[in-house]
């Protein structure tokens, strides 16, 4: 039996048993930076992903045996519909130390459009990502939309923003000048501490197109299958962890020039501003049903729990910890441009 | 009963200028949008007349609020009094601008464009959310539910897409019983307004189950028959991604049967499992996390909205909105009796006996 094992900052250790073939190796790619060979019994938490069906002896177990929804002792069955890829997926002890995740779908469909293209992808998104961010909030840990990076120093600095604005963009000019790559679209965060994850710039991401001037276009689907088969790695240093010393959140706006509309400590508006940001992150999409979400949503709407709001109250106390830090807040232009460096460059 | 001077009414303007297929599916036989009216006048007196406008959105709209810098799939821009959105949805996707947002709410603009494909979804994904918006502002609270009317007041019937609510509501007024409506009932003040006209058909989820439907059931008529035949054959070619259902005209198919409104007075919560069972003291925080989740599922666009103006610190009376909603359901659900049924996956003739008994 093939195993994947992946070991998340020594906090989480995911299993993934029996992993399906497919042509574009998302989750290896995203997460490889995380993959060893071995288990490692230090983590605190581990999850273990297995394809098919749940043993009779825990299917009997589930009471409310509906079609798209159903629980029993320390388990949660639920049916995943998303146009013509359905699956069924079983979530067992969610709420304790040791977590295990069936998959299965109907034999025919794999062979089918999208899945036969990326099967891991989709099960990734759908079920182990949101699985993974459960644990990790569990465990005191949030995930920040923001690029970070840290200097030799471990000192970190935290680019919070929308996607589109110019995070990547940034990151990169950043990287140019020396400092080390900690994460330029997601970051663990706990209290002051940054971890990276996954650890895959998300220029690897199919609808962009990195060009030489260091600006990213947005590419048509042909164009961006055709730069999955050409991609190349770019080089940069890469740093585990740090601490946040600086703040910079960017915002859209209609003007020419970008320009700083706050320079202080980061204060209660700050936090209420960068709580919308990682709101938004996990609201961005109109048409997947996957992401963190929908998944606290879908736990709320069916089993009655209150996963929604007591995550964002614990976030947000996460955030406030920040306060007293500098901060920029700066609205970026129409043109990208190397005025957004110079505003944006931070006192470290 | 039901006079037209009872009626309130959200107009909403349809420009000329719109393509075809999108006024050709806005306009009812008067001319009007006859889905968007309220019945009870006398209990929404404190609210004005609202006026909704929908007009196609041109080049120059974008360029005056847009920047150049997002070129993606998805994005929202916020400015004073209103937002651009970008959006996709499976095939289709399409552009839409919302302008005269402010606290006022009586008169906003809608400004659409997209190609074919999307004239079945941003009706449902944004005008809709946008409707859903308009009504919360004025406290008028959408619950996915089943209301149906009794001698007491008014049953809300929540569950999860697919537990049987038309099944029960169908049921229900083939018995010669009245009722609200049968997926969205709007609440204010805590009563049910009768604000749907139609119940949603579909009619291959209950194929096989000769058991479901009561034989007194009035025999769909052609347009409703023709109906369903293109929903199957749109089904087939798109592998099951596009589907429908017939809507059944309530005043055809069951006349009369549209109570005026009533207080709510029992909340029940369906939920599937092996056998019937009833548990008469429900949890209040369980269901207005239910209720809650089930309200954030429907209106995410809104959510996405919201937190775009706490970001940009545009349009900051929205901040408030997902507050103030959570406030109407908690006054609900402690105004009200709740029970929890858990009714079998096939749904029967003996099920819905069961079921009435609760109801009543």
């Amino acid at each position: 039996m093939k195993k994947l094992y992946f070991n998340i900052h020594d906090k989480i250790q995911l299993t993934w048993k029996n992993p399906l073939w497919s042509i574009v190796p998302d989750f290896a790619v995203k997460y490889g930076y995380f993959q060893q060979a071995e288990f490692n019994e230090n983590c605190i938490t581990s999850i273990e992903i297995n394809s098919g069906k749940p043993p009779e002896k825990i299917l009997k177990t589930i009471k409310c045996s509906a079609e798209r929804f159903g629980y029993g002792d320390d388990i949660i069955q639920s049916e995943h519909i998303h146009g013509r890829m359905r699956w069924t997926v079983w979530i067992k002890g969610l709420n304790s130390a040791n977590v295990t995740v069936w998959y299965d779908f109907p034999f025919f469909r794999r062979f089918q459009w999208p899945w036969i293209m990326f099967p891991d992808h989709l099960i990734g998104l759908h079920i182990v990502e949101p699985v993974l961010e459960y644990k990790f909030s569990q465990l005191g840990i949030h995930i920040l939309h923001s690029a970070a990076l840290a200097n030799h120093n471990g000192d970190g600095i935290l680019i919070s923003g929308r996607g589109g604005v110019g995070k990547t963009t940034y990151m990169m000019k950043l990287l140019r000048q020396g400092w080390k790559y900690l994460s330029d679209d997601l970051v663990l965060c706990s209290g002051h501490k940054l971890y990276a994850y996954p650890l895959c710039a998300s220029f690897f991401d199919y609808f962009y197109r990195f060009e030489q001037d260091e600006t990213i276009k947005s590419s048509s689907m042909i164009g961006a299958l055709k730069h999955v088969r050409k991609r190349q790695p770019i080089s940069f240093s890469v740093a585990d962890s740090a601490e946040v010393k600086v703040i910079n959140l960017l915002i859209a706006s209609n003007s020419d020039q970008s320009k700083i509309i706050y320079d202080g400590k980061v204060g209660e508006d700050v936090v209420d501003r960068m709580l919308a940001v990682d709101k938004l992150e996990r609201l961005n999409f109109t048409d997947i049903e996957e992401l963190y979400g929908r998944f606290m949503i879908q736990l709320d709407q069916v089993f009655g729990s209150n996963v929604w709001e007591s995550y964002w109250d614990s976030h947000k106390q996460n955030l406030a910890t920040f306060k007293n830090l500098p901060c920029r807040i700066i609205e970026v232009g129409k043109q990208m441009d190397a005025g957004l460096l110079r505003l944006a460059a931070c006192p470290l | 009963m039901h006079g037209i001077d009872n009626k309130k009414i959200i107009t909403l303007k349809i420009s000329p200028k719109l393509p075809r297929f999108v006024r050709k599916r806005f306009q009812g036989n008067d001319g009007f949008l006859s889905r968007i009216s309220v019945h009870g006048k006398d209990l929404l007196k404190n609210i004005p007349d609202i006026s909704l406008s929908l007009i196609p959105l041109t080049d120059d709209l974008i360029k005056k609020h847009t920047s150049n810098t997002q070129k993606i799939d998805c994005f929202y821009n916020f400015f004073d009094g209103g937002f651009y959105e970008k959006a996709k949805y499976k095939f289709s996707s399409w552009e839409s601008m919302i302008l005269g947002l402010n606290e006022s709410m009586d008169s906003v603009t809608y400004a659409v464009r997209g190609d074919f494909f999307s004239q079945w979804v941003w009706p449902h994904r944004t005008l809709g959310n946008l409707v859903r918006l308009l009504f919360t502002h004025w406290r008028v609270m959408p619950v996915h539910a089943g209301a149906f009317a009794n001698d007491n007041g008014a049953t809300l019937m929540l569950a999860p897409s697919g537990t049987g609510k038309t099944l029960t509501i169908i049921n229900w007024l083939c018995r010669n019983n009245q009722f609200y409506s049968d997926d969205q009932s709007y609440i204010y003040d805590g009563h049910v307004l009768p604000l749907a006209r139609h119940i949603s058909y579909w009619s291959h989820r209950y194929k096989g189950n000769s058991d479901a439907i009561p034989p007194t059931m009035p025999p769909l008529q052609y347009a409703e028959q023709k109906r369903l035949r293109n929903a199957k054959i749109l089904r087939m070619l798109s592998f099951g991604h596009v589907g429908f259902g017939a809507s059944l005209d309530v005043e055809k198919y069951w006349p009369g049967s549209v109570a005026t409104p009533k207080p709510v007075t029992k909340i029940i919560i369906l939920q599937k499992a092996d056998s019937f069972s009833i548990e008469e003291h429900a949890s209040t925080t369980e269901a207005i996390n239910k209720i809650m989740g089930d309200f954030r599922f429907q209106t995410l666009p809104i959510l996405r909205w919201v937190e775009c103006a706490r970001l940009t610190k545009k349009n900051v009376f929205l901040t408030e909105w997902e507050h103030k909603c959570r406030n109407m359901i908690v006054k609900l659900v402690n105004n009200s009796q709740l029970i929890k049924v858990n009714i079998p996956s096939v749904y029967s003739q003996d099920i819905y006996s069961k079921l009435e008994n609760v109801i009543k």
